[in-house]
């Protein structure tokens, strides 16, 4: 079992999603549960794509084909999962603010986030303030994370998240991407910065920490 | 080597456009590069202002004009004269002997399998966006990270034009040394484009002059290629409400003379530049250009 589970976490590591839907049938057929198959194969191996990432041994290209070698299980494993047994590390909504049409950050934030079991909502690029707020009253996420990659647009995240701490107070309110610092993040009154999609995660689960 | 470059022993390019754009009143939302065809007397101000300053070579207001970026403004089909526009104004505004380059950037998307767009629409948007390029005296193509990208760029300007092209590559320092964000190294870029047909080999944008000279001695080790340099004055910070770049003209001198005498060909500035730094780029070239 414990075999059959490493291999997932190195298709995961190693990106080869092509060859998941075979290991995962056969963890199924060898009883092994969803849950396991997530906690000890996906996310584990998601866990060293992020260490890799960080210390400049992954870069974008490897990470996504990991992205989808983890999607890909996710969907065969989904109708497996037992009622409440699959818990949620919480729900992020995130979205690049207005004037902005870069994702490719964004998205790889989404990627890691879901790849530590959270729940992620995207609301896409050039958002305003009256589609984060649309959003927001339709996914009732617990973080709402803003993404700007023109220094341009900060003015815009700033305008945007100022209404946001205002409107829901209860909602943590993170912000990232090239142009934004922590110090910009303290100025706006963001709760919270990150430099890259490794720090998004840690943020994230601190964050919700906090919340719960 | 190229015939202009063979002229004088350094050259200066210019500076940024999109950040003397705010300047000039560009907002949110808007396309920078319709301003060639709704506010030119802008783009040629901008020119001038680097020329004035002492750019040897003005590079067109084109950086996004692709097919692909051009339809999320509804201009794709204002493509090519939106191109040829900002070449045209460029010409203008250069005085005599100065040189204009064509600006391609990246699509800003990701091309499969990584992404949605396919190669084939790649190509396509390149080679729309070249088609009104033709004016120009070099390609350049710029602040790319993906080596894929780069060159189906290339081979999308290839197919129409017959001018020097540079290709000029972003990286960021990671534990490991420098790689750009889709994981090129530098001896990976080297080793790729020797193959191509290109004629400069280039670095743009990415974290500042200090790291624009490590970043250039590293190529100088392993090509023959004139290179070229356009460093972003550093990273922006959040000041009392608006965004400023830390490395002004001063702090950038002893780092450009640094980038000549490695053998650098070309040097300029990237985001966060002004005509102020091309002015002090220019007192270095000079220097180096009058002694023998």
């Amino acid at each position: 079992m414990k075999e059959i589970l490493n291999h997932i976490s190195e298709i995961i590591i190693k990106g080869k999603w092509k060859e998941m839907t075979d290991q995962v049938n056969l963890a199924l057929e060898n009883n092994i549960t969803a849950k396991q198959i997530l906690d000890d194969g996906l996310l584990k191996g998601m866990e060293v794509v992020g260490v890799k990432f960080r210390d400049g041994e992954m870069f974008l290209p490897e990470v996504l084909m990991s992205a989808k070698a983890f999607k890909t299980a996710m969907a065969l494993i989904e109708p497996y999962f037992l009622h409440g047994e699959k818990i949620s590390s919480g729900k992020v909504l995130m979205g690049t603010v207005k004037g902005d049409i870069h994702d490719i950050g964004k998205n790889l934030v989404g990627v890691m986030l879901k790849g530590n079991g959270f729940d992620v909502a995207d609301l896409g690029i050039d958002a305003s303030t009256e589609k984060f707020i649309e959003w927001i009253e339709r996914e009732n996420p617990d973080i709402v994370g803003l993404s700007a990659m023109l220094t341009t647009t900060m003015v815009s995240m700033q305008k945007t998240v100022n209404v946001l701490i205002e409107k829901y107070p209860n909602k943590k309110i993170i912000i990232g991407g090239a142009p934004v610092s922590p110090s910009f993040a303290d100025s706006i009154k963001a709760n919270g910065y990150a430099k890259n999609a490794i720090d998004a995660v840690e943020l994230c689960k601190k964050l919700m920490y906090a919340v719960a | 080597m190229i015939e202009f470059l063979q002229r004088k022993k350094v050259w200066v390019f210019d500076g940024a456009m999109g950040t003397m754009l705010q300047k000039h009143g560009w907002q949110i939302g808007e396309c920078p590069e319709e301003y060639n065809l709704t506010k030119p007397e802008i783009i040629f101000e901008i020119h001038r202002s680097y020329a004035n300053a002492g750019s040897d070579i003005i590079q067109s207001n084109t950086f996004g004009a692709n097919m692909l970026r051009l339809k999320i403004f509804g201009l794709e089909s204002k493509t090519c004269e939106i191109n040829k526009r900002g070449i045209e104004i460029a010409r203008k505004a250069a005085k005599t002997d100065v040189i204009v380059a064509a600006s391609l950037g990246p699509l800003g998307e990701l091309i499969e399998p990584l992404g949605e767009t396919t190669r084939e629409q790649a190509f396509d948007s390149f080679r729309e966006q070249a088609k009104g390029l033709t004016e120009a005296d070099f390609i350049n193509i710029e602040t790319m990270q993906s080596l894929d990208e780069a060159e189906i760029a290339l081979n999308a300007v290839r197919s129409i034009i017959n001018l020097p092209i540079s290709i000029s590559m972003t990286f960021q320092k990671n534990p490991r040394g420098y790689f750009t964000m889709m994981g090129e190294s530098i001896k990976n870029v080297v080793d790729r484009v020797s193959n191509w047909d290109i004629q400069i080999l280039g670095s743009n944008c990415g974290e500042g002059f200090v790291q624009m000279v490590e970043i250039m001695t590293e190529i100088k080790s392993l090509t023959n290629l004139p290179l070229l340099a356009k460093s972003n004055a550093g990273l922006p910070v959040w000041e009392n409400g608006r965004e400023i770049y830390s490395e002004d003209s001063n702090f950038i001198q002893d780092k450009v003379e640094r980038l000549y005498q490695l053998g650098v060909k070309i040097v300029g500035g990237c985001c966060g530049t002004t005509p102020d730094h091309i002015h002090a780029i220019k007192k270095i070239a000079n220097r180096i250009n009058l002694s023998e």
